[in-house]
């Protein structure tokens, strides 16, 4: 189990390998809600939320095998129902991630992913 | 189409007919006792009943019946599902049954297959789509291998509809032609393949069907609708246990590229399950040569050289040149 006394210490660590796209290079200076985009059917505004958090993640759907592990993820945006989320690695949809954020922890079911870098995946999901 | 059967006034009768044509060739006297049998008299319109459930279909029936060159009876359009359920029940026999021309043994279960996903599809039970298909990708293999089918028999045979039925159905006879030519010859794997191309379109269950035919242009809104199908379907499966990630990857990744241009993820290059890859090459081969709302399909040189150009760049050489080898065989 992870020693929660050590969390704050290990978001401070920064995904080292993570490739921002420019794209995305700006959200990290980007505080407050974000603009809906067209055709948005979200029931909560979603919110610029740059900040590392820590994601352990272990086999959760049946033909993925997944090492048990924990790694560092930065996460983009927030809402009261879900995040999104960068990482090196492909996570698939109905993956169930545990992720620690500054704001607490939470269990997250992936929804979708995106790659928008060599090495930077973008995943969405829900907070279950 | 060859001189083979065609059922396809089976599943698709004019609103009006109240009969509809089957092949005698599909009729097992042991166990098509529980259907009226027509036949034709006289005008078009006029039916009179040949065998009912009292007075049941005979070995000598049969052979009299084809010794007067008829090669059709007719049953009730009532009665379509009873002679679906007694096909499906018997498909075994009729696979394996040496007398039948291996064209005429494909035909069957190509129909049987489309039959099967569009009950599914339709009530929209991924369960039964997964057991539907897991039960069809096993025939499939199992006369492919016995029949040795060659790709042209295949090509002609099949229909090239719109419905996603039978796109499925078309894609995994496709599929295992393409395994086979990579050089996959374990029959479970070739099962496995043949599986998970019945279910690659899983996820269009739900998508309204005239989304799905629209002639006109795509709204953006549409189109992201209709690009979330490989999530969707990777969605609904992934909690499977009899489900291998190479089938996953052939719903989730059917319509990646080797570019990296492709959706849901992007991924590129060995990102790609090999099957996800294989399954691309087969879909886009088979929407091309099929006639669609919004186009018309093209004839098979022309698909044939377009994946010459997608070769290296959104599809594999190697696969694609293997397909083209087997597709120009014969044709």
């Amino acid at each position: 189990m992870l020693d929660v006394n050590h969390v704050p210490e290990l978001l401070n660590t920064i995904p080292r390998q993570l490739e921002l796209p420019p794209p995305l290079r700006t959200f990290l200076n980007k505080r407050g809600p974000m603009m809906p985009v067209a055709n948005d059917l979200r029931r909560f505004p979603r919110f610029f939320y740059p900040a590392s958090a820590l994601l352990s993640s272990e086999q959760t759907l049946p033909a993925l095998p997944r090492a048990i592990g924990r790694s560092v993820v930065l996460t983009k945006d927030l809402s009261r129902t879900g995040i999104a989320l960068l990482h090196t690695d492909q996570f698939y949809p109905g993956e169930v991630l545990k992720l620690w954020l500054p704001c607490g922890e939470k269990q997250l079911l992936v929804v979708r992913c995106k790659q928008t870098a060599e090495a930077c995946f973008e995943a969405a999901g829900f907070f279950v | 189409m060859t001189s083979a059967v065609c059922l396809t006034s089976v599943k698709s009768p004019k609103p009006e007919r109240r009969y509809v044509s089957i092949p005698i060739a599909t009729l097992d006297p042991s166990s098509c006792y529980k259907l009226d049998l027509y036949e034709q008299h006289g005008s078009e319109d006029q039916y009179r009943l040949f065998r009912g459930r009292d007075f049941p279909l005979t070995a000598d029936d049969l052979e009299k019946l084809r010794a007067r060159g008829v090669k059709r009876l007719y049953i009730r359009t009532g009665e379509q599902q009873a002679y679906q359920s007694y096909l499906r029940d018997n498909l075994s026999n009729f696979i394996e049954n040496e007398s039948l021309p291996a064209t005429q043994r494909f035909q069957i279960l190509n129909q049987v297959t489309q039959d099967c996903l569009q009950e599914t599809f339709e009530r929209g039970d991924v369960t039964e789509t997964v057991e539907a298909s897991r039960d069809m990708g096993r025939h499939t293999v199992n006369l492919m291998s016995r029949a040795d089918l060659v790709a042209h028999d295949v090509f002609s045979m099949i229909k090239h509809d719109f419905h996603t039925f039978t796109h499925s159905a078309n894609v995994c006879s496709y599929s295992v032609l393409l395994a086979k030519g990579i050089g996959i010859v374990a029959p479970e794997q070739l099962e496995e393949i043949a599986t998970g191309a019945l279910l690659h379109d899983v996820g269009k269950i739900g998508i309204p069907y005239e989304l799905l035919t629209k002639p006109d242009a795509l709204s953006d809104e549409e189109r992201e609708l209709i690009q979330s199908h490989p999530t969707v379907g990777f969605a609904r499966l992934c909690r499977r246990e009899k489900l291998t990630w190479g089938q996953l990857m052939m719903v989730y990744q059917h319509h990646e590229r080797m570019d990296g241009k492709g959706y849901p993820v992007g991924v590129k290059g060995d990102e790609i399950h090999p099957w996800g890859q294989l399954c691309a090459i087969v879909d886009v081969f088979d929407a091309l040569t099929s006639d669609r709302p919004y186009h018309r399909g093209q004839h098979i040189t022309e698909v044939l050289a377009y994946l010459e150009r997608e070769s290296g760049r959104g599809l594999d050489s190697g696969m694609v040149k293997c397909w083209t080898s087997i597709m120009s065989r014969n044709c």
